[in-house]
């Protein structure tokens, strides 16, 4: 049974009015648990609607939505407690920062969660922790904070409800690479520690080659793709066709079979490429 | 949800209304409020309104989106019936109802129904012409470069003008992103529907700080971009996209200047029917 599956769900914008727009047509896509799948596709495809149905934020004009197999509309008006088992980290979320200190920023979440204040400040700590925020901080106001320690305290904020379902709507866009690599790891250990189910929304084909087991690409309100990692980044050309791209490295790789060198391996990835190389040059490759 | 409000009720379109020149339009709608306002029998009144249905069905806007514009109104056209029909004092025409302090005579349902009749139609019409077929910037245009005069008596006209630009251009973009922090505050597990005014009211700070926070943020950075490419008011400045009157605004122009003359003439010529107003 899958984690979270969205079964034939359709969603229309501003349905009846001139400015009446499909975002999603029939769309069925189940999330495994311990897995993290990445979701890719061009700005209007529909990606940030799919996303937002996760945790019950838009409402489906057509189809289910399961969270371990329970219709998560079954009773609308308990729609919160669905929101903190699937956390959501909203594009750009250090807009979302409001609160006196960085503290009680991060604890938002548990105090309409409505735990005691000694549970909140213990998961305060560590979610903080996970994300690489010193302890000296949460005692700041979130306005005094650079804007990549903004961004962590926001995810932090999410990550404090220890959600069983996390959704990340391009965590890192707009950091410098380090600061992505950073953020991106942060969140894998938290797969790694606590067995979420991750679903990862990303521009980067990088991004996508390097941290997820499964890719979905999205294309017009609909899948274009689906399949383990291995299995997207092995036909090429089905990317190129979507308007998409494929890893930076990948590209030597093809650029070489183009010249009748042919590699094996993970050729998405530099280490995956790194070994295929050595390999074919140790293999007696006279080039 | 926030994104279902249509904004200034623009429809897009290609009519002929949607491509007169807007500054055209607004003296059309004066044109149109005068006449209207100056008929004095039922004739022509009857000449307006089929004039009016003539306008909407040359916007090509469906009639239902144009009948919807009345709707809201309805409360104010019940409350024109009952104070016409009940409050009047006039005293001519057929009695029908009399308990003590309270005559309705039938002149008076007449008057009551030619009130609707004119109030109905000054909305069709204004909204045809301008809100349905205009959009809020060509408006400001418009309004800029009609009030353009005032200049000369040290009116600072462009100010204004650019100061409700700006205003209209946000308008969209600060829904958008009150929407994004509602949602990312909801995704918080934040309540925001439920419970008393006052916990609702409470419940909203979570959203009304980031929402100023980044309306401060934007404005310094509009203030700064402006800055940087030379932007100091009116002087020496052009525009992009000149508002341009083609023939076609002329004879817009020309024939509601026929239907405001027909009306006087209605009024002189036709003396039968009641005289209203």
């Amino acid at each position: 049974m899958y984690k979270l599956e969205l079964k034939d769900v359709t969603h229309v914008y501003g349905a009846r009015t001139p400015f009446e727009r499909c975002a999603l047509r029939s769309v069925n896509i189940g999330f495994e648990t311990g897995i993290v799948t990445g979701l890719i596709g061009h700005t209007g495809s529909g990606k940030s609607t799919l996303v937002q149905m996760m945790n019950g934020l838009i409402r489906p004009t057509k189809g289910t939505v399961l969270l371990d197999g329970k219709d998560i509309w079954e009773k609308p008006k308990e729609i919160r407690s669905v929101r903190f088992r699937v956390g959501l980290v909203m594009q750009y979320p250090e807009y979302q920062l409001f609160d006196e200190t960085v503290g009680r920023d991060i604890g938002f979440a548990l105090r309409n969660k409505g735990c005691s204040e000694e549970t909140i400040k213990e998961k305060v700590t560590e979610a903080a922790e996970r994300v690489g925020l010193s302890p000296s901080l949460l005692s700041k106001s979130p306005f005094d904070l650079s804007g990549g320690q903004r961004r962590r305290a926001a995810i932090a904020g999410v990550l404090v409800m220890d959600p069983e379902v996390l959704v990340l709507d391009e965590p890192a866009a707009g950091l410098d690479p380090r600061g992505r690599a950073e953020i991106l790891g942060y969140l894998y250990r938290y797969r790694e520690t606590n067995g979420a189910t991750v679903i990862l929304v990303s521009h980067s084909m990088e991004d996508m080659a390097q941290y997820c087991d499964r890719v979905a690409v999205m294309r017009d309100g609909e899948i274009y793709a689906d399949g383990t990692t291995d299995e997207i980044f092995s036909d090429p050309d089905r990317l190129f066709d979507a308007g998409m791209d494929v890893p930076e490295v990948m590209k030597i790789a093809l650029e070489l079979k183009k010249r009748g060198i042919s590699l094996e391996g993970k050729l998405y990835t530099v280490e995956g490429m790194r070994d295929a190389v050595l390999h074919a040059l140790g293999k007696g490759g006279n080039r | 949800m926030i994104s279902d409000i249509t904004l200034g009720q623009y429809f897009p379109g290609t009519s002929c209304v949607h491509r007169l020149d807007p500054r055209f339009k607004i003296i059309l709608t004066i044109l149109f409020m005068v006449a209207l306002f100056s008929a004095r029998n039922i004739f022509v009144y009857a000449a307006l309104a089929l004039f009016t249905v003539l306008l909407v069905l040359a916007s090509r806007i469906s009639l239902r989106v144009v009948l919807r514009s009345i709707r809201p109104l309805l409360f104010i056209l019940i409350f024109t019936l009952i104070l016409h029909v009940l409050m009047s004092t006039r005293t001519d025409g057929r009695k029908l109802i009399e308990w003590k302090w309270l005559t309705v005579y039938d002149m008076d349902f007449y008057r009551a129904g030619v009130m609707i009749l004119r109030i109905v139609l000054l909305v069709l019409g204004t909204s045809v012409l301008l809100s349905y077929t205009t959009t809020p910037i060509s408006l400001t245009d418009a309004i800029e470069s009609l009030l353009k005069p005032l200049a000369a008596i040290r009116v600072p006209v462009h100010e204004f003008a650019m100061m409700m630009t700006i205003a209209l251009r946000f308008i969209p973009t600060m829904l958008e992103e009150t929407e994004k922090i509602m949602n990312a505050q909801k995704a918080r597990g934040a309540d925001l529907s439920s419970g008393n005014p006052f916990k609702k009211i409470r419940a909203l700070i979570p959203v009304l700080i980031p929402l100023i926070v980044s309306a401060f943020q934007r404005a310094l950075d509009l203030a700064t971009a402006m800055e940087c490419r030379c932007y100091r008011g009116s002087k020496g400045r052009t525009k992009l996209v000149k508002l341009r009157s083609t023939p076609a605004d002329g004879v817009a122009l020309l024939l509601f200047c026929a239907v405001l003359a027909g009306v006087y003439l209605g009024n002189y010529f036709i003396p039968i029917g009641i005289s209203v107003g």
